[in-house]
């Protein structure tokens, strides 16, 4: 046996058959789903659980990932500075405590 | 406004004025400017950085051996002279004259002393009078 039948006919047949069933299975169909519904198991998203901080908001998301960015990259680029001046300072030091004259170094 | 954002905002912006902040010569204490004397007249007007480095100068100034900060007080003065440019380039040239072998250095230090072992004895000697 093979007969082809398409989406729509499947949903027209499964109507059918929902219209078919008798007052009993209905209910027990009913009663099976409210308490597959009370059974259900919400898991909280993530975010939404960080409460507080984030508030469940993707525009807050966004902007905590964007400060958090830019701090970072701030505080690196003055920890550079910070390690070059020190360095040159370094460098400066002995510069001028080496017996050679500054003046050599001088074009 | 979101709290965590304002955070980072107050620290980002704590930070970069920290990193700005530049001493007027008045505000530098007795022993710093005894030390950085020679750029009493020019510090009001240095950029931040040769700020610092000066500033690193004299917090190290007491650690060092006598005779290192003898030498440090001499090459001071003529290192105040030099413009911001040509401290650059000074330490640049200095960096690469410590990369070179030992012995090449040693050879040039030679020849700068001698040549300042001259100098000093024609300063020395007066000027012989032609007849």
């Amino acid at each position: 046996m093979n007969i082809k039948v398409n989406q729509k006919e499947i949903a027209h047949l499964l109507d059918r058959s929902a219209e078919r069933m008798g007052g009993a299975t209905l209910k027990g169909l009913q009663l099976a789903r409210q308490q597959a519904l009370r059974h259900q198991r919400v898991t909280p998203s993530f975010w939404r659980s960080w409460d507080g901080l984030l508030f469940g908001h993707r525009r807050a998301l966004s902007w905590s990932i964007t400060a958090i960015a830019a701090t970072l990259l701030l505080v690196n680029l003055t920890v550079w500075q910070h390690r070059s001046e020190h360095n040159r300072g370094h460098i400066d030091i002995a510069i001028l405590t080496d017996e050679m004259p500054v003046d050599i170094y001088v074009d | 406004m979101f709290t965590p954002v304002r955070l980072l905002v107050g620290l980002a912006l704590s930070m970069i004025a920290l990193s700005a902040s530049a001493r007027p010569w008045e505000k530098l204490d007795s022993r710093q400017r005894d030390i950085l004397a020679p750029f009493a007249s020019s510090w009001n007007v240095l950029p931040k950085e040769e700020q610092q480095n000066l500033l690193g100068i004299a917090e190290h100034y007491p650690g060092l051996a006598p005779e290192k900060q003898q030498r440090l007080r001499e090459q001071l003065d003529k290192w105040s002279k030099l413009t911001p440019a040509q401290r650059v380039r000074a330490r640049e040239k200095f960096e690469a004259f410590s990369k070179v072998p030992a012995e090449k250095r040693e050879t040039v230090k030679q020849m700068v002393r001698e040549q300042q072992a001259n100098q000093a004895d024609s300063a020395v000697q007066p000027d012989t009078p032609s007849r």
